[in-house]
């Protein structure tokens, strides 16, 4: 039986909101404010499963 | 690997890029390395920033089930498989999300949403039906592989006097012997309206060419689209 439809305008964020404030550690080991990294400028947020599989 | 080659364009128009994964570091900087990624590899271990956000997926194993895909105690904490843009001032204009996680956007497709489509491939074929009006599509990628999700622009020129009224539909893409289902975008030229009371219908295929032979065997997509051109 296939799965229900997702409204995926519900989950997440939302469009015409600002995204969270995210500070996560990079590769590097580096902290990263995602807002203060953007500087001003406009970005890309992927979300994806693992870099392993 | 196809994120990294959109980073490049990315970067070029000055978009940041952030991938967020519940991978370690270890995992991450060892990814990094190996494919010689230049944007940020956030580490989210436990998920907990994919859990504060709200793209917690509780149903990953329902999912993999229904895709096919065999279970896997790995397969917890996952988020929803998406992409965000955020504006200058972070604001979201656009989201993007995929039901399984086996269809993953190619970079070029990335790279149009957020930068805006391109004048076209240069090898995209168009063809002109009698009253001028001109079709062209062409696709972001030159190759396919397996869930790959390839975007269609669909560019329809119309000359003046004629107004295109109804939203041209793209009604079809045959892959072989298989229909696939592919997300398109449409440019439509608009045209001042004209005199006399005629309709017209026109139908026009655009065959793009330049597509790859791939490992299944995809040597071409046919778009189809229909619409109807009336002077008024």
């Amino acid at each position: 039986m296939p799965l229900p439809p997702r409204d995926f305008g519900t989950i997440g964020p939302r469009e015409g909101e600002k995204f969270p404030d995210v500070v996560l550690p990079d590769q590097t080991g580096s902290m990263v404010d995602l807002h203060q990294t953007r500087a001003g400028r406009p970005a890309v947020v992927v979300f994806h499963r693992s870099a392993e599989w | 690997m196809e994120l990294q080659r959109a980073y490049e364009e990315l970067k070029a128009a000055r978009v940041a890029l952030f991938a967020i994964s519940y991978d370690s570091l270890e995992i991450l900087e060892k990814f990094s390395r190996e494919h010689h990624i230049g944007y940020s590899l956030l580490s989210d271990t436990g998920s907990h920033v994919i859990r504060r956000l709200g793209l917690l997926n509780p149903t990953v194993q329902q999912d993999h089930a229904f895709y096919g895909i065999a279970p896997n105690p790995r397969h917890v904490d996952l988020p929803y498989p998406g992409v965000f843009v955020l504006d200058e001032h972070g604001t979201v204009t656009l989201k993007r999300f995929h039901e399984s996680y086996r269809v993953r956007d190619t970079g070029g497709n990335l790279v149009s949403q957020v930068i805006g489509d391109t004048a076209g491939s240069t090898s995209a074929q168009g063809q002109e039906d009698p009253d001028g009006v001109r079709i062209r599509a062409w696709t972001d990628s030159p190759t396919y592989a397996w869930f790959q999700q390839l975007r269609l622009t669909v560019e329809v020129t119309i000359p003046e006097g004629f107004h295109v009224y109804g939203r041209p539909v793209l009604s079809l893409a045959v892959f072989r012997d298989r229909i696939a289902t592919i997300e398109h975008g449409m440019r439509e030229a608009g045209s001042r309206n004209a005199r006399s009371g005629r309709e017209r219908q026109g139908v026009a295929e655009s065959e793009k060419a330049g597509v790859q032979k791939s490992s299944s065997g995809w040597r071409s997509c046919t778009a189809r689209s229909s619409w109807r051109a009336r002077r008024r």
